[in-house]
């Protein structure tokens, strides 16, 4: 009995087996088509920027302005190819009206950027655009503003910000300001200066006279100030700038070198290197109190710290290991470790805005480096190099970074000039800011919309 | 104990049963109806045909074709050729014979061999029917027993005389039958050859239905080279933004309606793997969608467009080689 109670049960689950795997077919059999794209190219996004016209459809000056601004800002990030305007079919009269796409697709842009420029009252610009997608024939967005005459430009870094967002998904970097260290004279009665610019070079301003020298200059979280290393009396201290005002005022009186300063994202705490007693540690000061908090305690030189994007880690380099090496720690001082390995001294980390990666400056085989690495010390890449490549800064977005390249001495004493380079992170577009002078010691201004 | 194992086997029968209900849904069709056998005669000599699968017949040509058919006789198969040369030979028999012969077709003349023996030919053909009979005579003749010959003598007069006597009659019969076999050749002749013209129309007519229908049934799934081709094609249309961050939500499937020749008709992102809300998968959404549109038609096998039309194809855009 038992026997045959096993052979129906073999039997009902070889039959039901049977029958699943048949009902398993017919689902199979009318299962949807899909296919599974992980290739794609690697191509700058084709766009098409009019000149943006007043009142009466026609282009105007200040039009033609905008749309060139817009123009190069893009192409200058290596993420797009604007389309010369001598190639357009028929360009657009107005951002209102619906453009003719037929006009467009030949072209094998994705998107087109019809604006306007109207003077209005009290000598304002009024300024309005629509970011069509010429593919689907849909508005990808549009917005209006208003500037005065020296507003021109930045309301065209403006717009850009905006057309590079709607493509790339990441905060554009060009309404964007870079305060460096301007350099001249001869090398044995060197100048230094505090200078301001926009990231495309233009609008340039000297802010401090020369009479100190000054070095290491960082934006505070608001872009209104600027913490520097400035050599007053030849006592190098580290002092606070305000942009609008022109003031300066040192953070602190301590007995010692104060050094390499740089705000915490959240504003209030600014941590620096303090040389006292033959040892350099950091320190982190309160910005209200201007009180101060030690927070490494070596015998070796511990500076260039800089915050992870939260404010609750800090990177530096030390040579506490025998070489200069780069250093992760919590924001109190504590769980200290090291995170580079390779073979090579490292020096001025500088956390990525998106926190993932750190940049660095590397001396190895007696050529200097800019690179970066995971946070852990992993996947280090190096993007540049050079004679002397040093102080890398990121671009708000932490797509793009910022540092100056000096140029190898001749034998005559002639060279070394020294010029501020703009970088993708893929180690592709590498750019020269120009400058009126030697540039070096560059800092990349937060967003400041 | 054999209660449970009873209750054990209806129960394993019932879900087995139940399976095969739920796991085969032809099993709930029903049957197709049987169709009505037609009986068609079989045609020896059927016209060729040049049309290609899917073609439109020629009308003009059948036109032609029924035109030629109807005045000259049809292109006769090749047995029908050798009895071609006799009718010369039996139509001066026939018209010396009855005049009322005349109405027979020619064709008929042949077949009707035997008939001319029958009938009381002039003197100089005599000697055929009778040279006939006698071919047929010596069957019979050694059945009579020779002694009796006399007698067979007499009988042999006596059957002359009914046989003179009953000739008009069978000439007559024998005319009958002739025509009316005639006729019905004739009829049936006809029936053939309009047979043959229809089934030949209808051939012409249906051949590349006949044969796309024969084919529907092989029609398989996309292979993966076909697949491949598509996936290839798409790519050289695809840009995913440079640089972007691995911070998840960046896999975007992409739901088509495509017409048969591959044009897209609708793409639209397929939100139950993740909202858009999220504004670097907004920007995946809308390339992969530009892509699609970019990239329309694409390049699908056309012979198996039942496999997308009407149906949602889906196309997942996975970045991962491209995060940094």
């Amino acid at each position: 009995m038992q026997r045959l109670i096993v052979f129906r049960a073999l039997k009902f689950i070889l039959l039901s087996s049977f029958f699943l795997l048949l009902s398993l077919f017919s689902t199979l059999t009318n299962a949807q088509l899909q296919f599974n794209i992980t290739d794609g190219q690697v191509a700058p996004t084709p766009i098409a920027i009019a000149n943006f016209t007043n009142e009466n459809g026609e282009i105007s000056d200040v039009g033609k302005q905008i749309a060139q601004i817009i123009s190069n800002d893009l192409e200058s990030s290596g993420l797009f190819s604007p389309v010369d305007t001598a190639a357009f079919i028929a360009p657009p009269t107005a951002p209102a009206v619906r453009p003719n796409f037929t006009n467009w697709t030949p072209l094998g842009v994705k998107g087109l950027l019809v604006g306007s420029a109207q003077f209005g009252e009290g000598g304002k610009t009024l300024v309005e655009f629509v970011l069509w997608d010429v593919v689907t024939g849909k508005p990808i967005a549009s917005a209006e503003g208003e500037a005065d005459r020296n507003g021109i430009r930045r309301i065209a870094h403006q717009i850009a910000d905006f057309v590079y967002e709607e493509f790339t998904g990441d905060i554009g970097y060009f309404d964007t300001r870079v305060v460096y260290v301007a350099e001249s004279g001869s090398q044995s009665r060197r100048l230094k200066r505090l200078a301001i610019m926009d990231q495309d070079g233009h609008n340039h301003q000297y802010l401090t006279s020369g009479a100190d020298l000054v070095l290491t200059p960082r934006f505070s979280p608001t872009a209104n100030e600027i913490a520097y290393l400035n050599y007053f009396n030849d006592e190098p201290n580290v002092y606070l700038f305000e942009i609008a005002t022109g003031r300066t005022e040192r953070l602190g009186s301590f007995p010692g070198m104060t050094f390499a300063p740089r705000f915490a994202p959240s504003g209030d705490k600014l941590i620096m290197s303090l040389a006292q007693n033959g040892m350099t540690d950091i320190y982190e000061m309160d910005m209200r109190t201007q009180a101060i908090n030690r927070l490494t305690y070596s015998a070796s030189i511990d500076t260039s710290p800089s915050y992870s994007p939260d404010g609750k880690k800090i990177v530096f380099n030390s040579d506490r290991g025998g070489s200069q090496q780069l250093y992760v720690m919590d924001a109190d001082g504590s769980n200290v470790r090291r995170v580079s390995f390779n073979q090579g001294r490292y020096a001025t980390p500088v956390w990525s805005p998106r926190g993932d990666i750190i940049a660095f400056t590397k001396m190895a085989n007696g050529q200097f480096y800019i690179g970066v690495m995971k946070v852990d010390g992993s996947g280090e890449r190096l993007l540049a190099k050079g004679f002397l490549v040093e102080g890398p800064t990121w671009a708000p977005n932490g797509r793009v970074l910022m540092y100056f390249k000096q140029q190898p001495f001749e034998a005559d004493g002639s060279g070394g000039e020294t010029r501020v380079y703009r970088i993708d992170i893929t180690g592709f577009n590498e750019t020269p800011i120009i400058t009126p002078s030697d540039a070096s010691d560059p800092a990349w201004s937060p967003a400041l919309r | 104990m054999d209660r449970r194992s009873l209750i054990i086997s209806l129960g394993l029968h019932v879900s087995i049963a139940l399976l095969a209900l739920i796991g085969l849904p032809s099993i709930k069709r029903d049957l197709p109806v049987e169709q009505p056998i037609v009986v068609m005669e079989i045609v020896q000599s059927v016209p060729t045909t040049n049309l290609k699968e899917g073609d439109k017949p020629n009308t003009a040509k059948q036109e032609q074709k029924a035109s030629r058919t109807k005045k000259p006789p049809p292109p006769a198969p090749p047995r029908a050729k050798p009895p071609a040369p006799k009718p010369p030979k039996t139509k001066p028999r026939i018209e010396a014979s009855d005049p009322e012969a005349e109405i027979l077709p020619q064709k008929v003349a042949p077949k009707s061999k035997p008939k001319p023996e029958i009938v009381k030919p002039p003197a100089p053909p005599k000697a055929k029917p009778r040279q006939a009979a006698k071919q047929k005579a010596p069957k019979r003749l050694p059945q009579t027993p020779p002694k009796r010959i006399n007698k067979l003598v007499q009988k042999k007069a006596l059957q002359k005389k009914r046989a003179d006597a009953l000739s008009g009659v069978m000439q007559n019969l024998v005319k009958a039958k002739a025509v009316s076999e005639d006729a019905e050749k004739k009829r049936r002749q006809k029936e053939r050859k309009e047979a043959a013209e229809k089934l030949t129309s209808n051939l012409t007519a249906a051949a590349g239905n006949a044969i796309r229908a024969t084919k529907k049934p092989v029609i398989g799934p996309i292979g993966l080279s076909e697949k491949a081709i598509v996936e290839q094609h798409v790519s050289k249309f695809w840009s995913p933004p440079a640089g972007l961050s691995n911070d998840g939500g960046l896999i975007v499937d992409i739901i088509l309606s495509i017409d048969a020749k591959g044009n897209v008709l609708l793409a639209e992102v397929d939100e139950s793997f993740g909202s858009a809300s999220n504004k670097r998968r907004r920007i995946m959404v809308e390339e992969a969608i530009r892509t699609i549109y970019k990239a329309s038609p694409l390049p699908l096998p056309l012979d198996k467009a039942e496999l997308w039309v009407g149906k949602e194809t889906v196309f997942k855009f996975d970045p991962s080689k491209f995060v940094q």
